[in-house]
């Protein structure tokens, strides 16, 4: 469906929305998705904020629905105000929310090495924690959906895949979804979003590999040869346990899945070191060691 | 909620005219949803123009693709089909309540509740799917993919709390070849999907007229069908 709401508003583009009279200046597009187009934009005051714009307002409106029974832990609401313009006649939705200044999770990875998975992996699974704590899975989970700002402080974003334990699936990602593999029903659970989670994470360590599999007849897809990619490739073996207790579906409470994870924290080397940091390392060895000789030399008489 | 959803690859060729046929659902309150699996997406081909047809009849969707979109293309029409149904019963009843003329006319916090309304009966309204699959020489390349397809398809229906069922048909079939033949009956198992075109056998003409009125039949349970072994080569050699 083609409409005036899809089209790319232009930098300084003033939105009026039609019922709480808010004003908002266009500075750039941050993003499109299947559902809608994202934006910076300025408000009155001046400050930054997110903006996600819709022709299809039921889908928009479903979102909003969401996102407004939800609580967050840092006691914020997520959606600042929602409203509606009309553009050459027709009906656009919109709503605003905070900016996350980032960039996607597999941008990030690859920028700034897999070391990283391990942190953001468990900011990732806190968010989905919090969530299915409160009854609801994410769903749609991939790595577009999943914003990393400075200092690797993970976001997720895209609320309008969540849906109440038990129910069918409003959106999903093929590589994501545990479907697709032929490994589970399309039924909103605790598990479905850890199945994603570690896609996400396979696919952040061994994409080449994963699109290959992806790639197969959807005969030829199944649990099985996942797990069997998970046990060749070398890279993943740090993340072995974790995974495949993901993938079959086997972690029990929702506190499971964050253990886990956790527990490979303690492992000595989790995935081969990149230079700069070995080389890091070595100097801070080097230096507790002469700390270590001049404690000799001067503390003991 | 019940629906008709036809795939095939051309034109018909022979029986019925299918676009009275889907007119004639569209009266009994069936939708018909077709799906043109064509090599060129775009080509302004006469089978393209006869799903585009045979869609606006039967009050439903249309569209025309290659068939390595078929299943993506699936469940993105079962889902806004739904939808738009869903819409349009709420509208009618908005429209009688409180005289509203259109939803989008609404304030904000009522637009929330009729959402709320119409996604739990997204969710829990029953939903049955008649497939109607063209079977004619041409697609016998084509059947194992819409086999994948329609068990993707189920996997969907099969996880909402509403009770959803498909069944198939394929054309052409029966002793004249001019009909369709039940190749499952309403189900939501998936094990059912398996094997579903293993024994058909690919032949003749492209009867779509009258399989359509043949499965709406069906789906309207108008008439009882025929005992396996009393008319043979109508239906025995389709049931599984
Ligand atoms: N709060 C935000 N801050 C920064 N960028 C965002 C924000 N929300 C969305 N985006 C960008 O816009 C894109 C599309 O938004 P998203 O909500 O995922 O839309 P859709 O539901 O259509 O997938 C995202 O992938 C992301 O790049
Ligand atoms: N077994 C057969 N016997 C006689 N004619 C056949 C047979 N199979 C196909 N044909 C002829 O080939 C034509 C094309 O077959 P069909 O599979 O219906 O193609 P399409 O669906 O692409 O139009 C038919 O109209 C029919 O005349
Ligand atoms: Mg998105
Ligand atoms: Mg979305």
């Amino acid at each position: 469906m083609s409409s005036w709401c899809q089209l790319l508003l232009r930098e300084k583009t003033i939105i009026r929305g039609k019922w709480h009279g808010n004003r908002y200046e266009i500075v750039r597009a941050l993003g499109k998705g299947a559902n809608g187009n994202v934006y910076l934009v300025k408000t009155a005051d001046g400050s930054k904020r997110a903006l996600k714009i819709s022709a299809e307002w039921q889908v928009l409106q479903s979102e909003i629905n969401v996102l407004q029974t939800l609580h967050f832990s840092n006691g914020h609401r997520y959606v600042l105000d929602a409203d509606e313009f009309e553009l050459a006649g027709e009906l656009c939705a919109f709503y605003v929310m905070k900016w996350v200044d980032g960039c996607d999770l597999r941008t990030y990875v690859q920028h700034h090495g897999r070391d990283w998975l391990v942190p953001l992996g468990t900011q990732m699974l806190r968010q989905l924690r919090e969530l299915h704590l409160q009854g609801y899975a994410f769903c749609d989970l991939k790595a577009e959906n999943v914003l990393v700002e400075r200092h690797g402080r993970l976001q997720l974003i895209d609320y309008g895949g969540v849906t109440a334990f038990g129910r069918s699936l409003r959106q999903y990602t093929e590589q994501t979804d545990r479907g697709f593999w032929r490994a589970g029903e399309r039924i909103a659970s605790a598990d479905y979003d850890w199945f994603a989670f570690a896609m996400i994470c396979i696919d952040c360590i061994v994409p080449k590999s994963l699109q290959q599999l992806a790639a197969k007849p959807h005969g030829e897809r199944s649990l099985a040869t996942l797990l069997q990619l998970v046990e060749q490739e070398t890279a993943l073996v740090a993340l072995r346990p974790f995974l495949r207790g993901a993938l079959r579906g086997r972690f029990g409470s929702l506190d499971s899945a964050l253990v886990a994870w956790q527990s490979m924290r303690r492992q000595t080397t989790v995935m081969p070191l990149p230079k700069s940091f070995s080389s890091w390392l070595k100097i801070t060895f080097a230096c507790s060691i002469l700390l270590f000789i001049c404690t000799i030399l001067y503390v003991i008489p | 909620m019940k629906q008709i959803l036809l795939l095939t690859d051309g034109c018909s060729n022979c029986g019925m005219n299918p676009v009275a046929a889907a007119a004639q659902a569209y009266s009994d309150g069936i939708t018909v949803n077709v799906i043109g699996i064509l090599d060129d997406e775009h080509g302004e081909s006469e089978g393209a123009r006869e799903v585009a047809e045979i869609a606006a009849a039967g009050g439903g969707m249309s569209r025309n693709v290659h068939v390595r979109r078929l299943s993506q293309t699936m469940q993105m029409m079962t889902q806004q089909t739904v939808a738009h149904t869903i819409q349009q019963v709420v509208n009618r009843q908005l429209q009688q309540v409180f005289g509203q003329p259109q939803m989008e006319q609404l304030a904000p916090q009522k637009k929330a509740a009729v959402v709320q309304v119409m996604d739990e009966l997204q969710e829990t309204s029953g939903l049955r799917i008649a497939l109607l699959v063209d079977s004619s020489l041409s697609m016998k390349a084509k059947l194992k993919t819409v086999q994948e397809a329609i068990a993707d398809l189920l996997l969907n229906l099969r996880a909402r709390r509403g009770k959803s069922e498909i069944c198939v048909f394929h054309f052409p079939a029966g002793s004249d070849g001019q009909g369709a033949g039940l190749l499952l009956d309403w189900t939501s198992d998936l094990a059912a999907v398996q094997r579903l075109f293993a024994d058909v056998q690919s032949r003749g003409v492209t009867p779509t007229g009258n399989a359509l009125l043949q499965v709406l039949d069906y789906v309207l349970a108008r008439r009882v069908q025929p005992a396996v072994n009393e008319e043979r080569g109508l239906w025995s050699e389709y049931v599984v």
